[in-house]
């Protein structure tokens, strides 16, 4: 639909309408593909306020209406043990990133002996063949600016997911699980704190927030129910990020962001095992109309988190105005350290839905469709601890 | 020409569709927002150089690190230690010597709330001769509204008291606040319907005994209040009709007692000065100054203040039932200081001598005298000192301060760390120094 018309219809115009025009069709196809209209009413308006009006880059704080109820229970049941054993774990893992990280390390983003990112994270001879050729210098400040974006991304995720822990602290059912969410909304500040203090006195640098990434984090801000936002946040949000990070912290040999990713991970596999804990049981009991409609949102917004990654916010920086939008979106789809990143994320993120019950065999068609049936086989979150984790990435390295 | 004003959320809504269409509108003419928020482009760093070593740990802003000096956020979210302007939107002749004005905070469009308890007191600043002079007056009206009502009497020979009684509506004030802990305790719900409080006023003292009269009858049902008012002539009495009113509302729950020194004939009140035995009297008649549990509060001269106390001291009063106000910040040796205990139960702390401290701020230094049970902070807005704070409570860091020479005893528990306290630092809020002492008050950009 808005294939090669489309091209057709927009090429009379200047290059950066073209690239508004290709934006605009790019976020309509997304939504259009949405099959279940429960999905579709639900992601739409906020798909509206990310992808068409920008709601995150107007350069104001965004106020978004949340609708959830907060859960009391005056008896404090012990309910959960599993959880209890979480929030125990969490209390003593909790960490000051005072003391913890070294912040007198001087990082030099251009020192190819701790280089924030691999050589080959990007494929520059792909570049060249769209007739883009970058000095070493220039190369180097490209990589310098995908670490500082995804750091950004991970950054304004972490905020969405500061927020969101409160709301499901407050809206969850399980009492054990409300303590151990206390936790959670304590280590997200904490890794607001870490990624922003990283990229404002080391990097020097910070990205608008992407516009896939803000639809993600307005959808769950503002839908009522409890387990949708665990889904969302503690799932998709922190599953995808875990999995990010681990592909960080195997890639980069900065010591400083290497030693700081070590310690998100860890509270980061706490947060995701809590999710699967909660929905686990919970997803036994919906309806089938329920559960479906829980299962098409998980992969609605898995698709939006893939398309989250291509990194739209560093081609405007560079090469807007010079290079395609589409040809960018080739470029970085099939960049190597792009590839490996999506590999792991959704290594991590698939099981878990998996684990859930949200991977239905109705479902596996669209999975496989959009490359995502591979992950299929890996372990989840609850089979996972963070030092676990951690020494499966340091053997990957 | 008919005015149209929107309610304020709709001006919002607006304002957002506004915002959406420019975004649209720059986008389509091929000029969307810029990808950063922070930092040069990529391009142009190229370009620049390809080398940008950080020193360690290099400090990003502030000459006082973010962690231990006031946080922007703090300043900028109308916390209570913040200065607010506020306009006069009524004043009202109380007496010949004494006005109250009603303020409001009209900014932004739209009135505030005041939140404080009653009986504290805000700090007005005043620009007198090019000189910013600070006066605490205590709010005379219920919290929680869109006005403050600050009473305000006249002081022969006053720098500040004689220019905001000749205040006209429509003149704004800058206050800071609400301060100090001369206020009710709350009370556990089961013991709200037994509470009895007894306040002793003299003069312009009646302004926070107002506050606290109005508002514990107005929230707690079952509370009862007595009321001794002492003046010189009922001419003096200030928010007279205020009074009369509230005994009319509330009929038995308010015994008001006027003591006048110079009785009209006919007066049928008690006649004289609120001395140690006329006290004794008019306390002897209140069957709620008898009352299990009954609390005392004083706010008034020095001179009735000690006769009431010696009163109370006759009559066996429990010390930690005498909540005491003193007027003004200045040496004042054994004046007792009421502070509320850690338990929720008033104590009192005696007090000795006045301190002296000096505050170094940039290349100035401030001297002031701290009455015993006064913080460093009341004596450093009282000397006129650029003092920073925020939560005035111990909690935020914000009015932290480096203690050069001398001892200040800080309430626990608060926000220091252990290496601010290793460092030196303590919070001015809630720091009274336990002799002559030095600090120096943190700059903040």
């Amino acid at each position: 639909m808005f294939g090669t018309n489309t091209k057709k219809l927009t090429s009379l115009l200047p290059l950066r309408m073209q690239n508004q025009m290709d934006a605009w069709f790019e976020s309509t196809k997304l939504l259009l593909e949405v099959r279940d209209p429960r999905v579709l009413a639900s992601l739409a308006p906020s798909g509206v306020r990310g992808l068409v009006l920008q709601r995150g880059k107007q350069g104001m704080p965004t106020k978004t209406r949340a609708s959830h109820s907060a859960h009391f229970d005056w008896s404090y049941p012990s309910d959960n043990s599993e959880m209890r054993e979480l929030y125990s774990r969490a209390k003593t893992g909790q960490w000051n990133s005072d003391t913890a990280l070294a912040w007198n390390t001087s990082v030099d983003p251009f020192d190819p002996a701790t280089p924030l990112l691999p050589d080959g994270f990007l494929d520059f001879d792909a570049l060249e063949r769209h007739g883009i050729k970058l000095d070493t210098k220039e190369r180097q400040g490209l990589i310098h600016s995908v670490a500082s974006w995804m750091l950004s991304q991970f950054l304004h995720g972490e905020q969405g997911a500061l927020f969101a822990a409160a709301q499901v602290t407050e809206a969850v059912q399980f009492f054990d699980g409300k303590l151990y969410g206390a936790t959670q909304v304590m280590d997200e500040g904490r890794h607001v704190e870490v990624f922003h203090r990283y990229l404002d006195t080391k990097l020097e640098k910070l990205y608008q927030v992407n516009d896939n990434l803000f639809v993600i984090i307005d959808a769950l801000m503002a839908d009522a129910r409890w387990d949708m936002k665990f889904l969302g946040m503690q799932i998709m949000v922190e599953g995808l990020a875990l999995g990010a990070f681990g592909t960080l912290y195997k890639q980069t040999k900065e010591p400083l962001l290497k030693n700081l990713l070590k310690y998100i991970i860890q509270d980061e596999a706490r947060h995701v095992h809590y999710g699967v804990l909660a929905l686990r049981d919970h997803f036994k009991l919906l309806t089938d109309s329920e559960k479906r409609e829980r299962e098409d949102w998980a992969f609605e917004v898995a698709l939006l988190m893939r398309n989250r990654f291509l990194a739209y916010e560093v081609y405007e920086e560079w090469f807007e105005g010079v290079l395609p939008r589409d040809k960018w979106r080739e470029f970085v789809t099939h960049t190597p350290g792009m590839h490996e990143f999506r590999q792991t994320m959704f290594s991590r993120l698939v099981p878990n839905l998996r684990e859930i019950g949200l991977v239905t065999p109705r479902l596996l068609p669209r999975y496989e469709k959009v490359g995502l049936l591979q992950y299929m086989t890996g372990l989840a979150a609850d089979r996972l601890d963070g030092d676990g984790m951690i020494a499966e990435l340091d053997r990957a390295a | 020409m008919l005015a149209l004003r929107l309610p304020r959320s709709w001006s919002s809504a607006i304002e957002q569709m506004r915002r959406d269409a420019r975004s649209v509108g720059r986008r389509l003419t091929g000029n969307g927002p810029s990808p950063l928020v922070k930092g040069v482009t990529g391009r142009e760093h190229a370009r620049q150089s390809a080398r940008a070593v950080r020193t360690p740990d290099t400090p990003s802003k502030p000459k006082v690190p973010a962690a231990l000096g006031v946080r922007a956020s703090d300043q900028a979210a109308g916390a209570r230690g913040n200065a607010r302007a506020l306009s006069a939107v009524r004043v009202v002749r109380e007496t010949e010597d004494a006005v109250t004005l009603v303020l409001r905070d009209l900014r932004d469009q739209g009135a505030k709330t005041f939140d404080f308890a009653p009986g504290q007191f805000f700090t007005v600043l005043t620009t007198v001769d090019g000189e910013a002079v600070p006066r605490n007056y205590s709010a005379s009206n219920v919290p929680g509204g869109d006005e403050l009502h600050l009473t305000i009497k006249r002081k022969a020979g006053g720098k500040v008291s004689p220019l905001l009684c000749a205040m006209q509506p429509g003149a704004q004030v800058c206050v800071l606040g609400p301060f100090g802990s001369f206020v009710v305790p709350s009370a556990p719900a089961s013991d709200a319907s037994a509470r009895a409080l007894v306040l002793v006023a003299g003069g312009g003292g009646i302004t926070p005994l107002a506050s606290i009269a109005r508002t514990i009858l107005a929230t707690e049902p079952e509370s009862e209040i007595a009321l001794v008012y002492a003046n010189r002539r009922s001419e003096d009495v200030i928010l007279a009709a205020e009074l009369d009113r509230l005994v009319v509302t509330y009929g038995s729950r308010l015994s008001l007692v006027h003591v006048l020194e110079e009785a009209v004939p006919g007066w049928v009140g008690v006649r004289g000065r609120l001395d140690r035995e006329t006290s004794t009297l008019v306390l002897a008649d209140l069957p709620l100054a008898s009352r299990p549990g009954v609390c005392f509060y004083i706010c008034g001269p020095d001179g009735m203040r000690d006769e009431v106390l010696a009163a109370l001291e006759d009559r066996g009063a429990a010390a930690t039932s005498i909540f005491i106000e003193r007027f003004a910040i200045g040496p004042r040796p054994h004046a007792p200081t009421p502070h509320g205990g850690s338990d929720g139960n008033p104590t009192e702390l005696r007090g000795t001598e006045a301190e002296f401290i000096s505050l170094r701020f940039n290349k100035r230094t401030y001297r002031a005298n701290v009455v015993p049970g006064a913080t460093v902070l009341e004596a450093g807005l009282a000397a006129g000192a650029p003092m920073p704070f925020s939560c005035a409570v111990g909690g935020c860091g914000a009015c932290r301060v480096k203690l050069v020479e001398g001892n200040v005893e800080l309430e626990e528990p608060n926000c220091l760390s252990a290496d601010e306290r290793e460092a030196g630092y303590v919070l001015a809020c809630i720091g009274r120094p336990s002799g002559s002492c030095v600090v120096e008050v943190l700059e903040v950009e």
